[in-house]
């Protein structure tokens, strides 16, 4: 319940015998963004992994083949 | 215990023939979906010969929020009769999406066939469904997937466009065969688990080579 006497401020709440003024939600600071300096990617960045299901060969060996064909394809950095 | 696993909006069920015919198609597909952001999943998950098979697919369909229905198959077996599974599956998942909980109402699903039309002529109760035609071809397959995903606000947003899906997969399809040898396998011999792990890790390797 409000003192009598006491004016309610723009945000509504007395503290003590202080009214203080909320700030306009307009004027609160903008968070900077680092700049990275890197563009922003164009393709797909997530990929889901396969679904569980029979295998004979283990993820690992398979990753391994893909790094071997990208090695011959686009060399070592690719 | 809630009914759907936590990854449901990321699963898409693709019924589609399994014969040497349309494997093309299959595994663009699968590539398609993996480009978009989600997990391709299918009957051919199976494995567990203790549990009835129209029961496992039932259970791969309650895990999935998405489907891709090819009922383009119409065609008789050497036997002289045509495959009913497809309009099967696409009836368990219908069905699912009328009679389930929430989770299982927000379904959504893509009916693929070689023209837009013909379906009219074999399953015309299906008519209201998205019915895209794919032509017999990957790339119709491919864009028909990309479009529908896209507009229905799934995975990535907004995914790659159909061209760049396309172009890749026949980068990944020359590349398959060298991925198999190192692996002392054929291509034939891959399960649609080791398929689909394959398409996964070189889109995964060729998008980090891109950005780098």
């Amino acid at each position: 319940m409000m003192k009598k006497g006491l004016s309610r401020a723009a945000g509504g709440k007395v503290s003590g015998n202080t009214a203080t003024a909320r700030k306009p939600a307009g004027n609160k600071p903008m968070a900077k963004k680092a700049a990275t300096g890197k563009p922003a990617a164009k393709t797909a960045t997530h990929i889901l992994s396969a679904p569980k299901g029979p295998r004979t060969l283990t993820h690992r060996s398979i990753k391994r083949a893909v790094e071997k064909v990208f090695a011959e394809r686009y060399g070592t950095n690719a | 215990m809630p009914n759907v696993p936590a990854d449901y909006d990321q699963n898409v069920f693709i019924n589609c023939p399994f014969d040497g015919d349309y494997q093309p198609i299959f595994k663009a597909l699968v590539f398609a979906t993996f480009e978009c952001g989600l997990r391709p999943r299918c009957a051919l998950e199976i494995y567990d010969a203790g549990e009835v098979r129209i029961g496992k697919i039932a259970r791969i369909i309650r895990e999935c929020h998405w489907g891709i229905h090819d009922i383009s198959r119409t065609e008789p077996n050497p036997s002289g009769l045509p495959r009913f599974n497809m309009p099967l599956e696409l009836g368990i998942f219908l069905g699912a999406r009328w009679f389930g909980d929430r989770s299982q109402k927000r379904k959504s699903c893509l009916i693929l066939d070689v023209d837009r039309y013909r379906y009219q002529q074999y399953i015309s109760d299906i008519a209201g469904q998205d019915i895209e035609a794919h032509r017999g071809d990957t790339k119709g397959a491919i864009k028909a997937v990309r479009d529908w995903l896209g507009a229905s606000r799934a995975g990535l947003r907004p995914p790659p466009g159909a061209t760049a899906i396309s172009e890749r997969f026949e980068r990944f399809m020359v590349d398959l065969p060298a991925i198999c040898a190192a692996t002392e396998r054929e291509v034939g011999d891959l399960t649609f688990t080791e398929f689909a792990d394959a398409a996964s890790t070189w889109l995964s390797r060729e998008l980090a080579r891109l950005r780098n």
